[in-house]
């Protein structure tokens, strides 16, 4: 009897025990070394990036990318965190442009910039399957974006910025020109007075439809040319503290504030396609929308798409010229835990994804703007903007931004919970009746507390 | 009989004992390991944790002394959080216990077919939190929602349930509710089903009408069921957490952020590991206090037969 | 039994028809979010975007459950949960069945201290031991693995408390007997006690279940590759991934709840005697 007992905690520490053995070699399939990417691109846009690891994967024989959804950017990150230090790491990761800084201090990556040194020096076949990356025709403000101490971190690949979608029909019918959306904050409030519709006592259209984005927040602070955080947006040293808390960041909240009272606007809150919807349905004249939904908006609209107009970003008339967009988008990171094979077949695919004719095709298929300058002008890419002259106005808005470390975008470590601290001044101000100054005030204190616990916690030695 | 021949040797009691133990120890071991790994040395790692600052990426954890406790007891954001919990415990455990005592008393009736009402009263025992929320979100949906739909039909004002600060938290205690009525309905039956029928007949001899029946028998006879549907029900608003991530993601304006949550976002979206930690602790000592009333106000107010 | 006259029959039918319409109107709220997600579940989408919403599925797309089965991995995310529930059912009956037989049967030092600490283990609450367990778990490299899902949950205070309360009401001469039998503990237990709790063995099991098969928040944090989510995670996220198949994802949320509903009707029994252990002093 004791042995028979003695078998069955045999079993049960085996059951504890057993399964702790996993690889952390490189992983194969088919005599291939598998390179996993986590994403999130979902839906078309998922589809659009299947169809350029179909790609890479047919013009090699040593690499097999392996795609993995992971949902949203904040999953996908939780996620990377869970796995630090065991197999589950991936070699490749998307991530959004808000994590350059703890990517960075996670020193589990290793910068582009490593790979295109090594390319360089290498000759022949050590140089990979593709010749070495060339930076010259990449668009510079995502490589201004992604790099620090003048090193390229991350490799850009999917690019947006915010612009204004307004309903021409509206704007003709309203005796506006439709072809002259309003460029400053002031002009779109004086058109949205025009455009407001009321049937008796409700209003059945309103000038524009809101929506809760901490991200419009950063774009019109850096088109007025304001820094969003301290050390020139962390890009001199870290940066200990945010500035957003500015007359540039007030005067943002106040004109939200005074569109939601005088009911020129409506709040809908973070649920942020549902603007555009609203304007395609009738119900607002405009909305302030990623370009990343115009490719799916003006395909499902087919020969409606005319109606539907694109403007830059208005920014309040007294912005000034140094301001523009930030570019930032989402980026590829290779991860340093992985077997060196693993990195080498992950930079093969990101050489080979941001080759023009690939980014070309990316734009078209996506709307993300290609990394590539020389893609403009490649088929299919120039078609779609024969056909949708919507994504030239989204294109006109990124190239003419002047460079400097405002449009490089903010660089701070706990970027997510300042972010989300944006998000809570705006509602506050909207729906709590706090005035733009108090809410500011609360998101700065939360904001630095939050920096501050961050950096001591990462060190703060770099 | 080879016992009672078995040649009698003295026996220190502490040999004896420890022999015994090394008896019984095949049979604890399993659940004792499981423990001391998952659930002791975990509460110990917590405050060791909440004595440290951690860095997202677990490579250091620096000794920071009361610090972070400190934060946690100061922060408005951590007292509001109490407070979301509070609220939440009282929207859901007060309407769920009340619910489930109508749905047991109904159930409770002989009738023929009753066995069918019985099971479909439970019948929420058997969804999960999730299911539960993918069910409701699209239910409480401001736009296309049928509750929105149902209060526009009745002349009622309909709202944004989840975006809306006022309504998220009663729209989710209104999800949990349904949640937890099964569980309620089956407990309180099943105490209905405990109060011994010479009670109703001593009362009825007495003259007693359907009304002191029910306020001087059956009242007086759930109070340890209603008590530990309560209690449980308390247990389980402290515990919530997936209607929370589903539905409202602890907004708008935290206004559904209840602890559990808040440790979670502040661990696992916003890597503050040691943080995360005090604020579980501060939960666990809070936890401990509630129990020792509940067991101060069972040993006063509720009647044992 | 006397035979009632056919006017009492029908006055006493009548002073019931209240009682069922009460009866009625309750089970009818109660069951209707369950039934909106079945009608919504047979709808195609842009039925669900329209207002007022349809009460009723007037050209039922049953397509919806063959695309939940084909389309969106629910097949491998029942398999998970089945897997993990079926793996932490197994093992609590059996650390509790062990733990039990112990503080029932055995007379060791110490028994009701160790007793008291186990059941202190109910005392802290999960979330407190989260951040360290999860910790642990990835340490030893269990994420997206079944022990991952099941190890921390493989013992049960609960469980062992239920059936140490039911083997102390088995009659003490059963196990005197079994000694002079030259029984050993081991086996005493297997063909002895487990037969005689057949029914607290099968409360415990059909309780570990439906708990196990509801987890959320566990497996949402320990779980990252799509193939080892289980059903609960799976429906949870494909709620916020697959917008434009919402139908198709409530369909995928009935095929989920079924299993958990034939589980509660056919063990109903087992399961209110586990609910109600701890408020029925027993």
């Amino acid at each position: 009897m004791k042995t028979r007992l003695r078998w069955l905690l045999f079993v049960l520490v085996a059951l504890a025990v057993l399964p702790a053995c996993r690889d952390s070699g490189p992983r194969t399939s088919d005599g291939r070394t598998e390179i996993i990417l986590w994403h999130s691109m979902g839906g078309l846009n998922g589809n659009a990036l299947q169809a350029i690891i179909d790609g890479f994967n047919a013009s090699q024989d040593a690499y097999r990318v392996r795609p993995i959804y992971q949902g949203g950017y904040p999953e996908s990150l939780k996620k990377l965190v869970s796995s630090f230090g065991t197999a589950s790491m991936p070699a490749m990761i998307q991530l959004d442009d808000i994590q350059l800084q703890f990517m960075v201090d996670s020193r589990a990556t290793v910068e582009m910039q490593s790979f295109i040194d090594l390319d360089r020096a290498a000759s022949g076949a050590d140089q990979g399957y593709l010749p070495p990356v060339d930076l010259t025709d990449f668009e510079p403000r995502a490589l201004d974006y992604y790099s620090l101490d003048g090193r390229l971190r991350a490799m850009p690949f999917n690019l947006s910025g915010p612009v204004l979608y307004y309903d021409k029909t509206a704007f003709t019918s309203a005796g506006l020109d439709p072809e002259k959306p309003p460029a400053t904050l002031e002009e779109l409030r004086d058109d949205a007075e025009k455009l407001l519709v009321r049937d008796g006592g409700s209003i059945t259209r309103n000038g524009i439809a809101l929506a809760i984005s901490p991200w419009y927040f950063e774009q019109m602070l850096a088109r007025q040319g304001a820094y969003y955080a301290g050390n020139e947006n962390g890009r001199a040293a870290r940066a200990q503290d945010v500035a957003f808390d500015s007359e540039e960041g007030r005067k943002i909240l106040s004109w939200w504030q005074d569109m939601v009272r005088s009911g020129l606007g409506t709040n809908i809150g973070r649920q942020g396609l549902q603007g555009l919807l609203s304007v395609l349905s009738g119900k607002s004249a405009m909305a302030i929308e990623s370009t990343a939904a115009m490719r799916s908006i003006l395909l499902a609209l087919g020969a409606e798409s005319v109606r539907l107009g694109t403007a830059p970003l208005p920014a309040p008339e007294s912005a000034s010229p140094e301001g523009g967009m930030v570019l930032g988008g989402a980026a590829m990171w290779i991860m340093s835990d992985r077997p060196d094979i693993e990195q080498r077949g992950a930079w093969e695919f990101l050489k080979y994804a941001t080759q023009p004719q690939v980014q070309a095709q990316w734009h078209f298929d996506t709307g993300y703007f290609p990394v590539r300058v020389s893609s403009w002008d490649m088929e299919p890419a120039a078609s779609l903007h024969r056909d949708f002259p919507q994504f030239t106005v989204a294109r006109d808005q990124v190239l003419r931004s002047p460079r400097n470390k405002i449009t490089a975008g903010a660089v701070i470590g706990p970027f997510t919970q300042v972010r989300e601290t944006i998000s809570e001044a705006f509602e506050r101000v909207l729906v709590g009746g706090e005035t733009p100054e108090e809410a500011l005030d609360r998101a700065r204190s939360e904001s630095n507390r939050a920096i501050d616990r961050y950096n001591r916690s990462v060190g703060n030695d770099e | 009989m080879s016992v009672a021949v078995a040649p009698r040797r003295r026996r220190s009691p502490l040999a004896r004992g420890a022999r015994e133990l090394v008896a019984a120890a095949p049979f604890i071991l399993p659940s004792v390991g499981l423990f001391a790994v998952f659930v002791f040395y975990p509460l110990v790692r917590s405050v060791w944790l909440g004595f440290h600052a951690t860095d997202p990426f677990g490579r250091h954890e620096v000794w920071v002394g009361i610090d972070q406790f400190q934060d946690v007891l100061t922060s408005p954001d951590f007292r509001y959080s109490l407070f979301v919990t509070g609220q939440f415990a009282l929207y859901t455990v007060v309407p769920a216990t009340a619910i489930g005592l109508c749905l047991a008393l109904l159930a409770h009736q002989r009738l023929p077919g009753i066995v069918i009402f019985r099971t479909i009263f439970s019948s929420t025992v058997a969804s999960s939190v999730a299911v539960s929320s993918v069910m409701w979100l699209l239910l409480l949906n401001p736009g296309v929602g049928v509750l929105n739909y149902i209060l526009d039909q009745g002349g009622l004002p309909t709202a944004s349930w989840l975006t809306d600060p006022t309504w998220a938290l009663p729209a989710v205690a209104m999800t949990t509710v349904w949640m937890n009525v099964g569980f309620a309905t089956i407990v309180i039956l099943a105490g209905l089903q405990n109060i011994p029928e010479e009670l109703y007949e001593a009362a009825r001899v007495d003259g007693a009408g359907g009304r002191d029946q029910f306020l001087h028998v059956t009242l007086p006879g759930l109070s340890p069921t209603l008590l530990f549907v309560s209690v449980v029900g308390v247990i389980f608003a402290f515990q919530s957490f997936g209607q929370i991530n589903i539905l409202t993601q602890g907004g708008p304006l935290d206004s559904t952020n209840v602890i559990v949550y808040s440790i979670y976002r502040e661990a696992f979206l916003h890597y503050n590991v040691g943080l995360a930690s005090a604020q579980a602790v501060v939960l666990f000592v809070i936890v401990l206090l509630l129990t020792f009333v509940q067991f101060v106000i069972a040993s006063r107010w509720v009647f044992y037969r | 039994m006397r035979q009632r006259t056919a006017p009492q029959r029908a006055a006493r039918i009548a002073a019931t028809l209240p009682r069922y319409a009460l009866l009625l109107a309750a089970a009818t709220v109660i069951l209707f979010p369950l039934y909106m997600t079945v009608v919504d579940s047979l709808q195609p989408l842009e039925k669900l975007l329209q207002f007022p919403p349809d009460f009723w599925p007037r050209a039922p797309r049953w397509e919806n459950y063959r695309l939940a089965m084909t389309d969106i991995q629910m097949p491998r995310y029942l398999l998970n949960s089945l897997i993990m529930a079926t793996v932490i059912t197994a093992g609590q009956v059996v650390t509790s069945s062990l733990a039990a037989y112990a503080f029932a049967f055995k007379r060791f030092p110490l028994s009701s201290a160790i007793f008291f600490v186990f059941l202190s283990t109910m005392m802290v609450p999960w979330e407190v031991s989260l951040i360290p367990n999860f910790q642990t778990i990835q340490r030893l490299d269990w994420l997206d693995t079944y022990q991952g899902l099941t190890v921390p949950f493989l013992a049960t205070a609960f469980g062992t408390f239920l059936l140490r309360q039911h083997f102390l009401t088995l009659p003490r001469e059963l196990k005197d007997a079994a000694d002079i039998d030259g029984y050993g503990d081991l086996r005493f237990l297997l063909f002895v006690v487990v037969p005689l709790s057949r029914a607290a063995l099968a409360t415990l099991a059909v309780f570990s279940f439906l708990q196990a098969w509801n987890q959320y928040l566990w497996p949402l944090l320990i779980t990252n590759e799509p193939e080892m989510r289980t059903v609960q995670i799976g429906i949870a996220a494909l709620q916020s991934e697959e917008v434009q198949q919402t139908n198709v994802v409530l369909a995928g949320t009935i095929v989920a709840l079924i299993p958990m509903l034939v589980l509660v009707a056919v063990f109903q029994r087992f399961l209110v005697r586990g609910l109600t252990a701890g408020a029925v002093k027993g």
